[in-house]
Order: structure tokens, then sequence, then C-alpha cells
């Protein structure tokens, strides 16, 4: 790459150039070119070799106009030294439709997206290194316990009976749920958790069976006292990597805490049976997912990073739709 | 509002499975979901086809390429790749971008392929929503059904380039790919340059194909 990095000084020229291709393609109105013809000594072309150049050059001229765009000035270097090489290959359309494409600096995308939602889907990281050694505990601790041992439960235990007992835990915190919606001021939603309730926890056998799961008029929530906090304007705080509990946020740990004293299993008494519940609801949940965790790291560049971002985005989200009482 | 737009996404698939596929009317191809679904059901038509079946790795290499044919036309993978750099893009010479977008591109679409391959269990893809944000910029919300009647629902963001709809994003569950691949992108880049970038998106995609070997 050094060698078209190197091509700088050619840049003044080539814009020269450029320009008297505009002139004499005189595709670009409103735009004369100082010269305003072929460059001395220089053979005019022929027209099929010019034609296909004449959007090319409108592009790079329009572009100098817009001194916003003057950062991607740098990138455009290499461009025209190899069109005025006479580049066989650049002549072919279909090449010079690329890298027009890929000549386009235009990033208005930027101003389109949406900065409001973007309050929740960041967090500053000043923990990172201590976060960083929790992500790779964390990541040990799924391939060398939890895969293992969710790929042998996975072997005994049939898909359905993990689902149910998912449905199970799922049923069971129906309280996180229900108080966190009236807490946001979702009457609706809290009286279809309500009513869900009532359905799975009967005709559903203690929650075994979600009869509710395609109903629409039951929409499925996961509401917890983080996304409270967020209503209520609270940012994330830092982000936070927990041992074995994975990405959160100072906002939503304190939630965690709230919620744990809504959640009917952790009131169970001996501790080591209410603690041994909720591991193993948190384990079961797990096993219906092996794999997805190993998807993820082999397309991202930076897992630690890719995971902190799709923590931070899927929080926003459930915040978004949780206010707009979906 | 939301199971009007479910309402009318089966009203498209009810239409689409009753009219006689013609891929030259306009008409259609101004529909976003029908630009989707059309690759969709190629995708799935490949999946099935049972020319493909066999423990022969080569077999599953042909499928795969068959698979990207499909998918290529109707991902923008330069658009994608400018989104996804966001500002960075800027820095890029021409030549870094095109490298970048190559890699980038065979990431995400043996990314999207196995994810899909995985998944996929002999069913086809549905449209649950389309939301025209502008005239020239939609969403469609697809789901492909998996066992035990779960939905792996994927948005794809979409956007009129040159007579056609063109994917510029993937949503998953709220989390856009391409704004994920971009924390990435710019962490990469605050610490390095477009070099360590295009090496880094080098040996991602490397281990990718290393892993693919082991797993056919």
């Amino acid at each position: 790459m050094l060698p078209s990095r190197g091509g700088k000084t050619l840049l003044p020229i080539t814009a020269i150039l450029c320009l008297a291709f505009a002139a004499l393609t005189s595709g670009c109105a409103g735009f004369s070119a100082p010269g305003g013809g072929p460059p001395g000594g220089q053979e005019p072309l022929p027209d099929s070799v010019i034609q296909p150049y004449a959007g090319y050059v409108a592009s790079l001229a329009t572009d100098s106009e817009q001194p916003a765009s003057n950062m991607g000035q740098v990138a455009l270097q290499g461009s025209p030294d190899a069109a005025l090489e006479d580049d066989a290959a650049l002549l072919d359309d279909s090449l010079l439709d690329d890298d027009l494409d890929l000549l386009d600096d235009d990033l208005g995308f930027l101003d389109d997206e949406d900065p409001s939602a973007s309050v929740h889907a960041r967090a500053p990281d000043p923990l990172e290194p201590f976060n960083r050694a929790m992500f790779t505990f964390n990541d040990r601790a799924y391939f060398w316990v939890v895969k293992p041992a969710a790929e042998f439960y996975n072997k005994v235990t049939p898909r359905q009976a993990r689902i149910s007992i998912s449905n199970f835990f799922r049923n069971a915190l129906f309280p996180v749920r229900f108080v966190n919606c009236v807490f946001q001021g979702q009457a609706n939603d809290a009286g279809a958790e309500f009513a869900a309730f009532l359905i799975n926890s009967t005709v559903g056998i203690a929650g075994l069976r979600d009869m509710t799961s395609h109903d629409p008029r039951f929409p499925k929530s996961d509401r917890d006292m983080g996304q409270t906090f967020a209503t209520y304007g609270m940012g994330h705080g830092i982000y936070i990597v927990w041992p074995i509990l994975g990405p959160s946020s100072l906002r939503d740990s304190v939630g965690l805490v709230g919620d744990h004293f809504l959640n009917p299993i952790a009131h169970i008494d001996p501790a080591w049976v209410s603690s041994g519940l909720s591991a193993f609801g948190y384990f079961n949940n797990a096993s219906l997912r092996v794999g997805s965790y190993e998807a993820f790291k082999e397309m991202s560049l930076d897992p630690y990073v890719g995971l902190r971002n799709a923590y931070l985005q899927n929080r926003a989200h459930k915040i978004e739709q949780g206010s707009s009482g979906r | 509002m939301k199971t009007a737009v479910r309402l009318f996404g089966l009203l498209i698939v009810a239409g689409l499975c009753l009219a006689p596929r013609v891929s030259a009317d306009p008409a259609k191809i101004a529909d976003p979901a029908q630009a989707i679904l059309g690759p969709m059901d190629e995708v799935v038509a490949i999946l099935a086809d049972p020319a493909y079946k066999g423990d022969d790795p080569a077999l599953k290499t042909g499928q795969r390429q068959a698979l990207r044919k499909a998918i290529d036309d109707v991902f923008d993978f330069t658009e994608i790749s400018k989104r996804a750099l966001a500002r960075n893009w800027r820095i890029l010479t021409l030549e870094e971008r095109r490298k970048f977008r190559d890699l980038f591109a065979e990431l995400l679409g043996n990314t999207y392929l196995s994810k899909i391959q995985d998944s996929y269990s002999g069913e086809q893809v549905v449209i649950t929503g389309v939301n025209r944000v502008t005239d020239e910029m939609a969403v469609v919300s697809t789901g492909i059904r998996l066992e035990k009647g779960q939905m792996l629902p994927i948005d794809y963001s979409v956007y009129m380039s040159g007579g056609a709809w063109k994917i510029y994003d993937v949503n998953v569950e709220g989390v856009s790919l391409v704004k994920n691949y971009r924390s990435q992108f710019n962490d990469i880049m605050m610490r390095g340059n477009a070099q360590d970038l295009i090496k880094k998106l080098e040996s991602t995609v490397e281990r990718q194909r290393a892993g693919e070997k082991d797993a056919s």
C-alpha cells in the first residue's frame, strides 16, 4: 500500500488533468476548467475512452467543491493516477462503476442514524483491563466447563424437556417483569404479563408449557430494573463484565440487585436450594444456546469489543421497545 | 400499528404465493420485500437441493459457492463496508477500500450463510413486516422458522440503488451488524492504522476458513 501513499505529490497534477477532462466531456454544468482543453502535446482521446470517465470525473469535480470532504482527497490519490496510466482494466464499465462506489465519500448516513437511541447504546469502559480479564475468564469457563457440561446434558435431556424447564423459570420470574412494567408506567403490558402468568401457571402446568407464546396479545418482553432506571433517564454509567454473569453496566448491575428481591426463586429457603435452582435455570438456558457464542466469536475481529457493542445495542433496543409499549 | 405492519407483510407473502414469479415485472422490483424474498427463496432452494446432499466435502464447497452467488447481488458490500467504517472510510485509499470490501464481504457472507445453514430445517423464509422509511429506504423483517415453533428473526435494511433494492445492514434482535463491526473497526483504527485493520480482517477470514474445513 505504501507506493500509492507515495503518490501524494502527483495529486496537484492529476487534479489539473481531471479538470481538463471534465471540460472535455462537458459533463458538469457550471464548472469551467482552467485551460479548457486537452493538455498540450497530448493526442485527443477517442470518445470511447473519454465517455466512461465522464461521471467519474464529474464526481471528482463535485467532490472538490465541497470543503467538508477535503479529508477524502487524501484517500482519492490512488485512483486518478491509475486512471491516467491508461490502465486497460479500468476501461471496463463494471470496474469503473465499482471504483465510483468505492470512491464515494458521502457519509450522510451518519446524520440519519437516531441520536437518541445512542444514549443507551453507549457506555464508557474505564475498567477495560479488568473487563477484558473477566471476558477471558468467562470465555475459558464457557469452553472448559459450561460447554462440555451442556453437551452432556443435551445428550441425556430431550430438547422439549429443556424448553419446558426454560419456560418454567421464565414464568417464575413473572414478578420481575410485572413490577418493572408498572414502574415503567406500561399498564397494558403489566396486564398482559399478569394474564399470561395466570394462563401459563394453570393451563400451562406451573409454567412448563408456554401457552401464550404465539398470541400477539401477550407480547414477550424482558423487563428488568435496568430498563426501568433507563426510562427514568439514567444512563449506563460504565460498562462492566461480571464473572459468569457476563456483560452488564453500573446501572444494569444495580438493577440486577433490585430484580433479585423480586425473584421468587431467590427467596427460597435454605439458600443452597435457592442458588442451586438459579444456577440450574441459568445453565439450562445456556444449554439451549450452545454454539451461538462460538459463531459470534468466529465472526468478530475483537470479540470483547463486539460483545460489548452487542450488549449495549441490545439493551438500547429493549429500552426502546419497552417505552413504546409494544 | 405493529399488527397492521405484520398483516401487511402477511398479505404480501400471500400475494407472492399466488402471483406467478416474473422477475422482469417492474412493480415487483420496486417492492423491497420481493427483493429480499427472491434471493432468500433461492438460498432455501439450494439448501434443500438433493444434488448437494452427501459426505463429499466438494459438494459442501459447491453448495457454499452457489449460496454466495445467490446472495451476492442483493448485498451491497461496498455500502456495508462504508457504513461499517464510517469516518475511517475516508482514511483508506482506493486499493485499501477494495481489499477491505472484498475481505469483509467474504467474512459477512460466510457468517451469514453458516447461520442460515445451521438453523435451516426445511422451512421457507417468511416476511413478517415491511417498514418503508422513505421512498428509497425500507426495513424488511423476516423470520426463518426453526424447530418447535421458534423463529429466527432477521431484519434487513435496504435502500434503492441503481433501480434495485440492496441490503446495507442486517439486524438481529436489535443488534445492527454494521454498528457492531463499526465499534470493532473503530477500536482497531484508534490503536493502529488501516494496514493493521486489513491484517486483522484477513486473519479473521483465515480463521473462519480453517474452522469451516474442520467442520466439514
